[in-house]
């Protein structure tokens, strides 16, 4: 039913991510309309506290505004998810270099084999 | 808000329930799990106010419960034995008379949503095909509290996705809530806010899911294995 989660973290914080994604990827565009709470609990196969509480922190991310009676938009304001793209980059990245520091590689042989792998 | 205070319930002597506090707040969806036989279905019955306490309290908005709480409290049973000689008409048409919070429209079209045949008689329906039935009749209702005992049972996986989608659907989190106890944590992991665990006729645990993900890092049933099991451990020692 609906979307797969991860089993080890909440399922809000998921959706949340999923959204940001679809911004960065521009499957949601500046200005979208989002789905109501209960269209989209049924899409996903959550239920409506679960949307509501991603649609509030997307709000308080400033990536969203809700307009009284017509529903929530993604922001208008470029800018805003610009910066969530950036912001977004350097959390993958750090959860990335985490690892590997984790795993005993060192920063430069990945860099190595990632730049080989990008002219491949 | 439905709380219950210090409860205790014995059944022949035998204590079934014992020193229960909890709080079901309304707009949720809580799934309340056990072994068989650690109380579940006594718990529910004494919500719903269809069992007396031995001693201690069951209250709604405040006030202890009464049979008149009924109007603000729908309970579906998991016995077989459901008013076989009706078709499923024939149900709603009696449900109809009896709550006069009932919407009969709102039960069929619950009934078409899970693909169930209301001219058949219940007699010859699959078990299966009951437990659909029974959710239709509950949910049919408009009221603040469902408290619905094993709602999956004797359904096959694909029909358990249809009544996952059914509880999201058809119950507005705004006015109701939902309390049902469960083997099947699996299927509704992703659409409860809260877990509340019956263990030996005491609530060892009552969580939020969000913390059962984020503080212990883990999904709702293998929390509730693993904590299942050390709490065992830790009263026996």
């Amino acid at each position: 039913m609906g979307i797969d989660f991860e089993k080890d973290r909440p399922i809000y914080l998921q959706l949340v991510e999923r959204i940001c994604g679809e911004l960065v990827s521009g499957s949601r565009k500046p200005g979208d309309k989002l789905p109501s709470v209960r269209e989209f609990a049924l899409e996903v196969g959550v239920n409506t506290n679960t949307v509501q509480n991603v649609y509030k922190q997307l709000e308080q991310m400033e990536l969203t505004e809700t307009k009284r009676g017509q529903g929530t938009f993604i922001t208008p304001d470029s800018s805003k998810i610009s910066s969530m793209r950036e912001e977004l980059k350097e959390q993958l990245i750090d959860r990335f270099l985490n690892n590997v520091e984790m795993m005993g590689f060192t920063q430069g042989e990945v860099l190595q084999t990632l730049k080989e792998r990008s002219e491949r | 808000m439905l709380e219950v205070k210090n409860l205790q319930f014995h059944y022949h002597k035998q204590p079934v329930l014992q020193n229960v506090n909890v709080q079901i707040e309304l707009g949720k969806i809580i799934a309340l799990v056990g072994e068989n036989g650690s109380g579940k279905s006594t718990f529910l019955k004494l919500l719903a106010n269809l069992l007396q306490p031995s001693s201690g309290q069951v209250l709604l908005n405040g006030s202890e419960t009464t049979r008149a709480s009924l109007a603000a409290i729908a309970f579906m049973s998991d016995d077989q034995h459901y008013y076989s000689y009706l078709t499923g008409d024939q149900l709603f048409t009696f449900f109809d008379t009896q709550f006069h919070d009932f919407q009969k429209a709102k039960a069929q079209d619950i009934a078409n949503c899970l693909r169930i045949d209301l001219t058949k008689k219940i007699s010859t329906m699959s078990k299966g095909n009951i437990s659909r039935l029974k959710l239709a009749a509950a949910f049919g209702r408009d009221v603040s509290y469902y408290l619905l005992d094993e709602p999956f049972s004797g359904l096959d996986p694909l029909v358990r996705e249809d009544v996952v989608k059914s509880l999201i659907q058809f119950v507005d989190l705004e006015k109701g809530t939902i309390l049902m106890s469960t083997h099947e944590i699996d299927d509704v992991s992703r659409i409860i806010d809260e877990i509340m665990v019956l263990k030996d006729g005491k609530i060892i645990a009552h969580e939020n899911v969000d913390d059962v993900h984020s503080v212990h890092g883990m999904e709702a049933k293998e929390w509730f294995t693993s904590f299942y099991k050390n709490k065992g451990r830790t009263e026996d020692e």
